[in-house]
């Protein structure tokens, strides 16, 4: 069944606005973590997923039928459950607890009775059957509340930081029965403030963000690694994965594919310019983008474009344009970190669309900083200051940067500040850095293309 | 002091011997009371859930009024009772001044107030998580409620204790609706005042005895409950 929410409004309780989403579509199957900070509304919008809190609005389409969310109220209680970050039990046995829904849904008392024990054997929980479920570790509530909702074969399972407050051994099994879960093709949603769970867990990650005074909405920070698929399709029952594996995933999470990407940051709004989108400015014929394209092409695996306007033009150039990932027009930050999110490699190599003269050393020279310095970040300089927009970043940075933008940081230099940022020097390409701001300024670009291009011939 | 002595040995006889019209009369007493809470109580703890749960205007003011009739005397409702249900007043042809019936009415009145009140406070020891799981769990709005009451049992059989012990031991009420009516309508305390007026204690204080006892037994039962509630 494929679930689909859509124009999702909701406020805080003091009556401000919380989130505005426009689209959270639930693939059937999938695994969706979903972060963001304390007040975002992560909790607030899972129980609305589950028709337990009332929206200021909603739409909900099941399949493809559309209905208000008051229409889809049944049905949600039904298809979702929800579990709480703290599990709450019923002053009953474990097996009571278990059996709770399929007692209220009338199923006969034998046959509740074979269920919950072949879900107690599922969940490896059947020597505690008869134990009062309220005198269980937090660990065991957890299965216990995991087993109390599969038995009951919902579409969608929605899980409040379900791995908080638990000990590695109650961990790794909350983990196991999660996975097996979702192999047996229930959806999972899993909130969390712990990136790596994504890695042992989901296969997207979506990140309750905020983009303006009190008004958060969804933006897709990850695109997920191979890596994970594997460690995903270990059969049920079978152990939890050596370390050996686990480390390797993590690595995959935060470093990413061993390659660079490159990210053209063209989503400005070119104030100076009129408006005039900078990137597709024409320099004696040709697109501006275009003699960065070239430049890059020698220098790295991938090309992405970062633009906010006139993307099928962009598209032309046969890369992939990706749009802001939050708010408009905050600033090249939020176009690094759109760039990052749209590749899967552990590097991106940043560069503006308005300096046409690349230098061909760009990337290895900022790789060999990077290297020799084990810099996070490391950054152009023109002779006299950094270029901050020319710039070397780790896939490891990311969540940094996001909470960064989040808190509503939007300066390159103070979020550079919070991490080892190795410099190099470039005032040997004394051309690298002029970029066009003005029409004058293109003038005069212009001219020295011209004559570069008659000192080749 | 030694009239005293003498009575209270005679009472005991009565209670030991089994006197029939002493336990008629204790009969009555039971049977009214319990009536009266078993009727309020499915209404009275819909009414707490709603106060306790619910999100609607005037809710305060409800639960206040609710506690501000806690301290209704007896007499007064049994006045108020008793002009309603006498021959002019606007209820008599239900004629029910003088039965058990009226009395009950009177007894519900008086114990309505408190059973919402301490069932009010039970539940609302129930968190949201309770009702939000057992929707989720697909559970209709009824059955979560149910399912709510019952993780605050203890609490709600507290409540139940609490309110039969005030109105088994209320006066004004039961001698003005009822009309202290010889094996209909006679119960303990209005026995215990009649007898005492006509100088005959030994029945009085029997009663008075029997009275005691349930009185101590139900509060030890409610503390019992109470600890039980707290203890989880």
């Amino acid at each position: 069944m494929g679930l689909g929410f859509y124009h999702l409004r909701m406020h805080n309780p003091r009556g401000e606005k919380l989130f505005d989403i426009d689209e959270f579509d639930i693939p059937q199957g999938s695994c969706i973590v979903l972060s963001g900070q304390n007040g975002a509304g992560k909790t607030t919008l899972l129980k609305i997923l589950a028709g337990l809190e009332t929206p200021d609005h909603a739409e909900v389409a099941f399949d493809s039928q559309r209905m208000s969310w008051k229409a889809a109220l049944s049905r949600l209680r039904h298809d979702v459950v929800y579990l709480h970050q703290q599990p709450y039990m019923f002053d009953q046995s474990v097996a009571g607890n278990v059996g709770y829904g399929l007692a209220r849904a009338g199923v006969p008392r034998s046959e509740i009775a074979t269920r919950v024990a072949e879900a107690l054997h599922w969940s490896g929980l059947s020597h505690l059957a008869d134990h009062n479920a309220r005198e269980l570790s937090g660990g065991e509530k957890q299965r216990v509340a995991l087993t109390r909702a599969r038995i009951l074969s919902p579409k969608l399972l929605l899980l409040d930081e379900p791995l908080s407050n638990m000990d590695i051994g109650a961990r790794e099994q909350t983990i196991l029965l999660i996975r097996r879960l979702k192999e047996e093709g229930i959806s999972t949603i899993i909130t969390s403030h712990e990136p790596h769970i994504s890695t042992l867990l989901g296969d997207e990650h979506r990140h309750l963000c905020k983009t303006g005074p009190c008004r958060y909405t969804i933006v897709r920070p990850f695109l997920f690694q191979r890596g994970i698929e594997q460690v995903a399709r270990h059969p049920a029952g079978a152990p939890v994965d050596s370390n050996h594996e686990k480390r390797n995933t993590m690595t995959a999470d935060t470093q990413g594919t061993q390659n660079l990407t490159a990210v053209i940051l063209a989503g400005g709004m070119a104030r100076r310019m009129d408006g005039q989108d900078k990137g597709l400015i024409e320099l004696n014929g040709r697109a501006m983008i275009e003699y960065i394209i070239d430049a890059l092409k020698p220098q790295v695996d991938n090309i992405v474009i970062n633009a906010n306007r006139n993307l099928e033009q962009y598209e032309r150039y046969g890369y992939p344009v990706v749009k802001d990932i939050m708010g408009d027009y905050f600033g090249p930050l939020v176009g690094m970190a759109s760039g990052l999110q749209a590749c899967d490699s552990n590097r991106i190599l940043t560069v503006p669309c308005d300096s046409p003269f690349v230098p061909p050393v760009l990337a290895s020279r900022l790789n060999t900083a990077m290297m020799e310095n084990q810099a996070d970040i490391s950054v152009a300089n023109d002779g006299e200051r950094m270029q901050p927009v020319f710039a070397m970043i780790r896939r490891s940075t990311l969540n940094s940067l996001l909470a960064y933008l989040d808190d509503g940081g939007r300066k390159i230099d103070t979020w550079y500040a919070e991490h080892q940022t190795a410099q190099t020097d470039f005032s040997d390409w004394p051309n690298a850095f002029i970029n066009i701001n003005t029409p004058q300024e293109k003038v005069m670009v212009e001219q020295k293309i011209a004559d570069d291009l008659q000192g080749q011939t | 002091m030694s009239q005293l002595l003498d009575s209270t040995r005679e009472a005991l006889g009565l209670l030991i011997t089994g006197d029939p019209a002493l336990w008629t009369i204790i009969h009555i007493s039971f049977s009214v009371s319990l009536r009266a809470v078993l009727v309020s109580a499915p209404f009275a703890f819909l009414i707490a859930f709603a106060l306790a749960h619910g999100r609607f205007r005037g809710r305060r003011a409800l639960v206040s009024t609710f506690n501000t009739l806690l301290a209704l005397p007896a007499v007064v409702v049994g006045l108020t009772v008793y002009m309603l249900l006498s021959r002019n007043g606007p209820l008599g042809d239900w004629k029910l001044l003088f039965t058990q019936t009226g009395m009950v009415i009177g007894q519900i009145i008086l114990c309505f107030p408190l059973l919402v009140a301490i069932s009010h406070s039970a539940l609302q020891t129930a968190e949201r998580r309770t009702w939000e799981t057992a929707i989720t769990l697909g559970a209709s709005p009824l059955q979560a409620m149910l399912t709510v009451m019952y993780e605050v049992r203890y609490g709600l059989v507290a409540a139940l204790i609490a309110s039969f012990g005030r109105v088994i031991a209320e006066v004004g009420a039961s001698m003005m609706i009822g009309g202290n009516i010889l094996n209909y309508t006679r119960n303990i305390t209005t026995a215990i005042a009649l007898e005492t007026s006509k100088g005959a204690f030994a029945q009085g204080i029997a009663l008075g005895i029997i009275l005691l006892l349930s009185a101590l037994l139900l509060n030890f039962g409610l503390g019992f409950m109470q600890g039980k509630g707290a203890m989880r």
